[in-house]
């Protein structure tokens, strides 16, 4: 009786020490894999849904399309942004392309607006190049992006990259 | 001996009876009931223009143009050359109307057959970092621009800001004045500045403050900080004011707005600060049930000294060559019984 007993408590006691060891050892994992992996925009969160139809104004009010930008380089960094939101932003964004141009890179800047006069005043102030306009209702149905002003890396015309940048 | 009591006693009661025998008096002498766009947004800055009409801008109803009979809209919502969006401060720009549309760009609106038209755009060259400007002043062919404007936003926990920022007519940055620093914590930009021109000083008072700052509109420093006398009823600002309570979330509008409204009304906010007659007039909230919604204060112009305290229910909207032009019931938008818009219209009379 005496050793059913003491079997029955060191059978009792093993698994217990198994189970924290489980325990502890899943914990310990969770908390290396949220450090070993930081959280990322996956590419897929900004799509172009129609390039063919996704009119751009240029400064000097020519009509181009998304597609015709995309097929003409092979790397290509795109800043899609309003200009009359943060600025701060905006200004950062802006920054940002010019560093890329600095380095050679292909670059363009796309702001979400309306009004052709305003933006023209508006980029000739900030006296940055190439950019272009895209007019609102455009923008929503073509461009799907949860925010802007997002940084978009393409390659061979395909999303590579994406960073949206906050405050 | 008694003769001299008699005397002092006759001169005593006419002074104590000073109101009743040719002494001044603030009252009303006029009121508008115009017909028209309701206004239903908390007001932000306005002025009288030339026809006398009231121009200003609502939160949330955008630009109006009140007259005697008639609210009409100044501006529609929108990016078109005659529309606002992120609208702020208003003021008189060599006799046209500037209003400034956040970030960065005025526009200005010429009066034309009762109402404005849009005329030209004036793009300031603002730099990278964050800001929330309120308030705009034109004077000595210079921008003023008063509200929160961080210089660093990459310093924490409390950021370095300054309140006025000035460029010149075309745009081109100036200068920064009146520096602090300014706690990550806090929605201190949705507070309200005030700015004001008197000959060649700039006035700047900001809500939760009690002193002017006095600025000097050609060299551009600031000259002077007066601290103002204020009333015994003056219930400062809580330290709890203005940080992020997230009742319903941070990026909840609704939770915001409330959050807004209690903060205007929970303490002895500035609601408007005007120059006109020789005084500086500050209304003031006296959160206090036994007084009116608001006292006015008459500040002599040459010393700053408090010279009347006045209460009233009606809210200061702005003032021309005498004449106080008052929103009925208190600031619509924030306080209850502003759904009709009626305009007091108040002076000093001799009486």
């Amino acid at each position: 009786m005496k050793t059913s007993e003491s079997h029955f408590k060191k059978n009792a006691e093993f698994y217990f020490r198994m189970t924290i060891a489980v325990l502890i050892v899943a914990i310990l994992a969770v908390f290396i894999l949220r450090f070993l992996y930081k959280k990322e925009h996956k590419p897929e969160a900004v799509s172009f849904i129609n390039p063919q139809k996704t009119l751009l104004l240029s400064l000097e009010n020519k009509t181009v399309t998304l597609e015709q930008l995309l097929i003409n380089s092979n790397t290509l960094y795109l800043a899609i942004f309003d200009f009359r939101g943060c600025y701060s932003c905006t200004g950062r964004a802006l920054d940002d392309l010019r560093s890329l141009q600095k380095e050679k890179k292909d670059c363009i800047a796309i702001t979400i607006h309306d009004n052709f006069n305003d933006f023209k005043e508006w980029a000739q102030m900030e006296n940055f190049n190439p950019i272009y306009m895209v007019k609102k209702n455009i923008f929503y149905e073509f461009i799907k992006t949860p925010y802007v002003p997002v940084i978009i890396e393409i390659k061979n015309g395909k999303i590579e990259f994406i960073r949206f940048i906050s405050l | 001996m008694l003769y001299r009591i008699y005397i002092a006693l006759i001169a005593l009661i006419l002074v104590s009876t000073g109101n009743m025998f040719g002494a001044i008096q603030f009252k009303q002498t006029g009121k508008w009931l115009p017909k028209g766009d309701p206004i239903y947004g908390q007001a932000g800055p306005m002025m009288i223009d030339k026809n006398n009409n009231i121009v200003g801008v609502f939160y949330k109803t955008g630009a109006r143009l009140i007259s005697p009979k008639q609210v009409i809209v100044l501006a529609r919502y929108g990016q078109g050359p005659s529309d606002l969006q992120n609208f702020c401060g208003i003021c008189d720009y060599k006799g046209d109307l500037a209003i400034y549309e956040l970030p960065g760009k005025i526009k200005i609106f010429t009066l034309k057959d009762g109402n404005y038209t849009w005329r030209k755009n004036i793009w300031l060259k603002i730099d990278r970092n964050f800001f929330v400007e309120q308030n705009i002043l034109f004077h000595d062919n210079k921008w003023f621009v008063a509200g929160l404007h961080y210089l660093d936003y990459n310093q924490s926990p409390s950021l370095p800001a300054a309140f006025v920022t000035i460029y010149d007519e075309r745009g081109k940055p100036l200068k920064t004045l009146i520096e602090s620093r300014i706690s990550t914590e806090t929605q201190y930009f949705q507070m309200e500045y005030f700015i004001i021109a008197n000959k060649d000083k700039i006035f700047l008072l900001v809500e939760n403050q009690t002193n002017v700052y006095i600025i000097s509109a050609v060299k551009m420093y600031l000259e002077k900080n007066v601290k103002l006398e204020i009333p015994s009823f003056y219930k400062p600002m809580p330290d709890s004011f203005y940080r992020f309570k997230n009742n319903q979330g941070p990026s909840s509008p609704t939770s915001l707005e409330i959050e807004l409204e209690n903060w205007k009304t929970g303490y002895s906010s500035i609601s408007n600060a005007i120059i006109d007659n020789g005084y500086l007039l500050v209304q003031i909230r006296t959160a206090d049930k036994r007084y009116k919604k608001f006292a006015l204060l008459f500040y002599t112009l040459d010393s700053l000294k408090l010279k009347y305290t006045l209460y009233t229910d009606d809210y200061l909207m702005a003032a021309k060559n005498g004449k106080y032009y008052f929103y009925a019931n208190g600031n619509p938008g924030i306080d209850d019984g502003t759904d009709s818009t009626i305009i007091n219209i108040y002076e000093w009379i001799n009486k």
